[in-house]
Parts: C-alpha cells; structure tokens; sequence
C-alpha cells in the first residue's frame, strides 16, 4: 500500500511490537505527530515535560520492561536534548530507539532554523545511528535499527529523519519482525568453559562476580551459584539479579560495597567475571584487583575482554548458554571452609551495620531505606537519581528481583530519577514505583511530577534532603580539607507547597516515625506523593574505598 | 608483550558517508593519533578498504581492532604483518632546481626508483611510490635542495601471496 514516512514509520513501531512511545513535538516532526493522532488506538503517546524527560522515561520503560524503548523528538534543540538520556543508556546498555525530526533535505547544512546535524552529535553516544535520505530506505532502516538495538550487548540506535521523508509517499509492505539470534559460543570458547570448568571443580576459594549483564540470567545464575557452592559479589548494575537473602549472595562489591565483599576479591583463588565490565567504581585499582587469583571473564561484548584487567580465560556468549553449559560440568563440595568463612564473615559485618545504624535519633537514610524495602517487600520498583541516596539505596532497601532497581550506573546522571520513573510506571502500572533520590538530584527533573500527575502515575518520591550535594560534599570532606565548594544548596522551597502545586501530594518528614508514617499513607494514594526526609548534611556513605585504592584504604566510621 | 610501535590496520567497510567519522571519532575518543589514513572502493562496490597507521602498544592496538569491529559499518578488521605484505606511499615533490643542481637532483631521484614527471625552468616534479621508509630517505637525501611543495597519500597495502583477508559482510541485515 501507499504510505507516507510518517506511517510507515508507526506502522514499523506497531510490526516490532511497540505500543507506548514517549516524545514532544516540534515543527520538523508535525508530520510524525500528525501520524501519532491518526494511530492513537493503537500507540500510546506519553509527553513529558522536555525531551530529556521523554528519553529518560523510555530508558525506564526499557529497564523494567525489558522491552524496547522509544522516544521522539524533533530536530534542532529537541534533539540535542536527547544528548544526555542518550548517553545514560548507552553506559547501561539499554535498548532504545530514538526518533529524530529535521529540517528537510534542502534545508540541511545551511544552518537552517532548529538544524542540527543530530547523527554527528550522537555518534558515540549511541550503538550506532541513521540519517534517512531517501523514503524507500525508512522501512528497513527503522527494523535495522530495532535489530541493531537488540543484538549482543544492547544499546541506543538513532535515526534522524529529514521533514521531507516523514510526508513522501513509497510502497509499504508490512514484514514479520525479526528476532536477533543468540550471540553463538565458538568452539575454541567450548573447550575453554570444559578447561574452566574443570578449574572452578579444584578451586578451594572461587568467588562469582556477576554484573548488569545478567539481569535475564537470574535463575541461571542462581543455579549455578548454588549447584557451584560459590559466594557471589555484584556489581551496581547488578543489584536484584539475585535476592538479599540468599545465603551465597555476599553483596555488593566496590567503591560502597561491603568491606566483606571488597576483601573476598583478594582473598580468592579464582574469579568468574560475569556479565560485567571491572569498571572504575568496583576495579578501583586495576593492577592490584583481585590480587593473585586466576581471573575468567563471561560475557557478550569481546571488546570488554582485557579492557581494564587483564583476564586468564574469556568466554564470549549468551550468559545463559555459558550458563547452562557450566551447570552441566560444576559440582563442587557442600562442607567448604571458605563459603562458611565468607558466612561468617558477612554475618559479623551485616549484624555490625545493624547496630551502627539503629538507635540513632533524626532520620538516617539506613533507617529510610530499610523501611522502604520492608514496607513494600518485592512488590515496588526502586527508581534512583544519583549521589549518597543511590548508594545508601542499594545498600539498605534489600532489593530482591531483577529488574526491580532501575539506577543510572555508568554515566551517573544526575535528574534521570524521575524521567525514569514515568517510563518504569507506565511499563509497570500494577507495580509501586519508589523514586529515591537527594535534594541535588531531584532539583534537576522535579517538573516532571507535573507529568505523573497528568497521567496519573502514582511514583513516590522520596527525597533525602540534606541541603547540599551529597556525594561531591563526602569527597570534599575527605579529600578536600572540608573546603566546600559550591555544594551547600541554600534553596527555600516548601516542598509540600510544591508538591501540591503540581497536583501531587507532600510530606515532610524530620523523624523515622514522622517517616514510616508519611510511607505508609504515600502508599495508599493514587496520585504521586513527594516524601521530604530532613537530614544532616555531614552523613557519609560508608563503607568507602577512594578512587585508585584497595581494600586496603577502605574507610568504615 | 607490550611494546609501543607502528601498526598498519586494514578496515573492510561499507562505503557509504559517515563511516571514515565514525572511525576517525574512535580513535579519538580512546586518544589515538592517526599518522596517516588511506580509503578507497575494493573490488566489491559496496566496500571499502581503509588503510591506518597508528602507534600503541599490543593492548591498545587490540582494543582498537575490538571496538572497530563492533562498529555497524565494519565487516572485518586486519593487523598487517609487515613481513608479509607489501606496503606502499605515494609521494609527490616539487624541488627548486637551477642548472648547476638539476644533475644531482636526478641521480638521487633515480637511486630512489623514482619518476620524474615535469621539469620546469626552475622545478621538476617527482613521483616516488616506495615503503615510507624509502620515501623518507629520498627526503632526507633532498635536505640540501629547496622543496616547494610536498604531497604524501599515506600508506596503502596488500598482503602477500595468494590469501585474500576475508571480507566476510559480518553485519549483514536481510530486511
């Protein structure tokens, strides 16, 4: 049939499953939205506040989903805005498409009105990207594109499309989706999961270290780690994958992880890398990290392999495949030493925490997060910003599910909070979005709760409000001298006139019981509720190794 | 072993706008000077092959070779073995000459294999295809002569014998 771009490229969305995409419009992308309005049963059009807002929104939508997530904008400044949410998906490996408008064909490369060349911009920022010159090739491009998104390790595809082709007309014949195939093990990659396996069977002290990139390897995992009887560490990106509670799961590992977990890297004789990428905040230092054990590295993406450290093995494939094929070849003894050494050692160190962080007078975010993740058990999806409130959120609220904690871990954006939240709630509506974030954080996208509201999603925003940004304060305090530049935030907001402002609802809290009470009404509204809880400035995030050190430096009180 | 020196990648890629950017920006990104870069169509249409010379140490240079490999547009990635390729420079000169040095300029030039291809009132012009070693020795045997004007392509090469790399289309979308 005959269709202009802008239909084919809805009628493309619909082929690849897609029925909620989030965007604004704008002049370049009228024809676009003209198409949206015309679809309207068959596409939900969801608008925040800004496009940065939209893109955030469909990165959440894609975390919690696993789906793929879409965003449109239109050219020029609508498009720049997609820079940032962009950047954060592709540091997470999050499958997203973003639909770019701009000017027409004849307009481009002469700094036309709202002309930007958006591709150039974003080439290293996205898996890769397009620019439709020619109407026969909008179809196959947008399939590409959604192929590309989801193939081996996923990530950010866009495609620019000039005014001019959203209106030609072509011939548009509908295709079956395409589905992208495993990453398949090669046989060098066979014997080398035999010559490990055999490793992990006379290894006396392995410990697994499990990333993002097993978020769809839950179970796998889980199974192998206790057919295995080894202890596991993760990663931010990491968190849920496996529950708090399992007896193997030790926690997290790095910069804020468990001084347990941290040591148990150095201790161990063998370590399986897996679904991770040694970055930064765990490898805090490169050529000391994990010490002498032999190092095996899984995962799907080759060129994470000897990137940071260098490994003994590497494993390229579908980490359930790898999986599956190491949970027919591992056994090992139930009555190991190092396991019940480990035990031991995380049981001290958690019942440690405990008292550290009960009986205190005011609001500690310990406290905060504790209750959050009593009160709501697996049911709530935990949405972060960025600074001490993620880490003190990871640490305390005991997430227990994939997908379940949707923080921004590579880029560490700052304001992706609550775009993410609309995307993670509009993918999730029976489940309870908890949005935690700091006064920093939530000052840079509060205006989207005015999106929640017109669309009712019922996030709660807890927002730890120490007046000043958190996480930058900590390190000025410690390696700074205290010299606080630029950190004190003096605003005056009220925010529970502001919440109300909005349509939403708000609370202030100053006490843990002014807190557990305040949750426990948020909990029984239908609109988006804003939780402010009061706290000093001066609270650390503890455990803290700096940057370039070992466990060694690691900071505790 | 992780010695810093010359390298001489060979890209397969598709020959459409926006690749040698995207290629160029990778390297930028992981700090990487290009010495030199040659691209032109193969014998298949829709591929090019692109020709760059780097230095990095062996860790570096892999990196390089993963993470271009991971680009839509790469079909195939090649570290040359300088032993067994042969490796090419074009080189045009313009050299100042007078009557008194014309002899001289011509004696180096073909100690060097290399063409004159105009002689002017008061210049000649050379071409030289040789290794960059050799076209750099032609230069320095030059240094007492006034060069007008200097235009190097940068390296090209192909590999001996009677293996072609492959140029398998490793991203090949059927849609």
């Amino acid at each position: 049939m005959q269709l202009n771009g802008s239909d084919i490229l809805i009628e493309v969305l619909i082929e690849e499953g897609v029925d909620t995409v989030f965007g604004y419009p704008g002049g370049a992308a009228l024809n676009i939205y003209d198409a949206i309005y015309k679809y309207r049963d068959k596409i939900k059009h969801i608008m925040p506040v800004d496009e940065a807002g939209a893109c955030h929104a469909a990165d959440g939508y894609a975390r919690a989903s696993g789906k793929t997530g879409v965003v449109i904008a239109t050219s020029g400044p609508g498009a720049t805005n997609l820079v940032t949410p962009l950047a954060t998906a592709y540091m997470d490996s999050v499958p997203l498409i973003a639909i770019t408008a701009n000017v027409p064909t004849s307009l481009i490369g002469k700094d036309s009105f709202q002309e930007v060349y958006i591709a150039g911009i974003t080439m290293t920022i996205t898996k890769h990207n397009f620019v439709v010159r020619d109407i026969n090739d909008l179809a196959n491009t947008i399939r590409k594109a959604f192929y590309i998104a989801n193939t081996g390790r996923k990530g950010p595809v866009l495609i620019d499309i000039p005014k001019n082709i959203t209106i030609a007309e072509t011939e548009f014949v509908s295709k079956q989706k395409i589905t992208p195939k495993p990453v398949q093990i090669s046989s060098e990659d066979e014997n080398t999961i035999k010559e490990v396996a055999k490793l992990i069977n006379e290894s006396k002290k392995p410990i697994i270290y499990f990333g993002g990139g097993a978020k769809d390897s839950s179970d796998k995992l889980r199974e192998f780690m206790i057919n295995s009887n080894i202890p596991s560490v993760h990663t931010l990106m990491g968190a849920g994958v496996l529950g708090y509670n399992e007896k193997l799961n030790i926690g997290l590992l790095g910069m804020h992880g468990s001084a347990t977990a941290n040591k148990v890297m150095n201790e161990a004789d063998l370590i399986l890398a897996i679904g991770t990428r040694f970055s930064d905040r765990v490898a805090l230092n490169t050529s000391k990290f994990g010490g002498g054990a032999k190092k095996v590295h899984i995962d799907i993406d080759r060129s994470e392999i000897n990137k940071n450290v260098n490994v003994d093995y590497s494993i390229i494939g579908d980490l359930n495949d790898v999986l599956d094929r190491f949970n027919k070849l591992v056994k090992r003894v139930k009555d190991d030493e190092w396991v019940k050494y480990l035990s031991d050692l995380i049981s001290k160190e958690k019942e440690e925490d405990i008292k550290r962080n009960t009986n205190k007078d005011g609001i500690y975010p310990s406290r905060v997060m504790n209750i959050i993740g009593e009160k709501t058990k697996d049911a709530a999806i935990y949405v972060t910003d960025v600074g001490q409130h993620q880490m003190w959120a990871v640490q305390y609220i005991r997430h227990t599910k994939p997908r379940s904690f949707i923080t921004s871990g590579g880029l560490g954006t700052m304001g992706f909070g609550y775009g993410a939240s609309l995307g993670v709630q509009v993918a999730k509506p029976d489940r309870r979005v908890i949005h935690i974030t700091g006064d920093g954080s939530f000052y840079m996208n509060l205006n989207e709760v005015s999106t929640a509201v017109e669309y009712n999603l019922p996030i709660i925003s807890i927002i730890l409000n120490n007046s000043t940004l958190g996480m930058v304060r900590q390190w000025q305090t410690i390696f700074y001298e205290s010299r606080y530049s630029s950190t004190d935030i003096n605003k005056k907001m009220d925010y529970v006139k502001v919440a109300e402002g909005f349509g939403a609802k708000g609370f202030r809290c100053e006490t843990i019981s002014e807190f557990e009470s305040a949750f426990e009404e948020a909990l029984k509204c239908k609109c988006p509720v804003w939780i402010e809880c009061v706290i000093d400035k001066d609270l650390r995030v503890l455990p803290m190794i700096p940057a370039g050190g070992t466990v060694d430096d690691i900071i505790v009180d | 072993m992780n010695n810093k020196q010359r390298r001489v990648l060979v890209l397969f890629v598709d020959n459409s706008s926006g690749v040698l950017n995207r290629i160029t920006l990778l390297f930028s990104q992981k700090g990487f000077n290009i010495e030199t870069i040659t691209c032109s169509v193969t014998c298949v249409p829709s591929i090019s092959r692109m020709t760059i010379v780097t230095e990095g140490d062996d860790l570096h240079i892999t990196q390089i070779m993963k993470q271009t490999s991971k680009l839509i547009e790469v079909h195939s990635v090649h570290l040359i073995d300088h032993c067994n390729s042969i490796i090419r420079d074009l080189l045009l000169v313009k050299i100042e000459i007078d009557d008194s040095n014309k002899r001289r300029v011509c004696d180096i030039t073909n100690a060097h294999n290399g063409l004159i291809l105009d002689i002017g009132s008061r210049s000649m012009i050379v071409e030289i295809t040789a290794s960059a070693s050799i076209i750099d020795g032609y230069l320095e045997a030059l240094k007492d002569f006034n060069i007008l004007e200097l235009s190097r392509t940068g390296v090209t090469s192909i590999q001996l014998g009677d293996d072609v790399p492959d140029m398998n289309i490793i991203n090949n979308f059927e849609f």
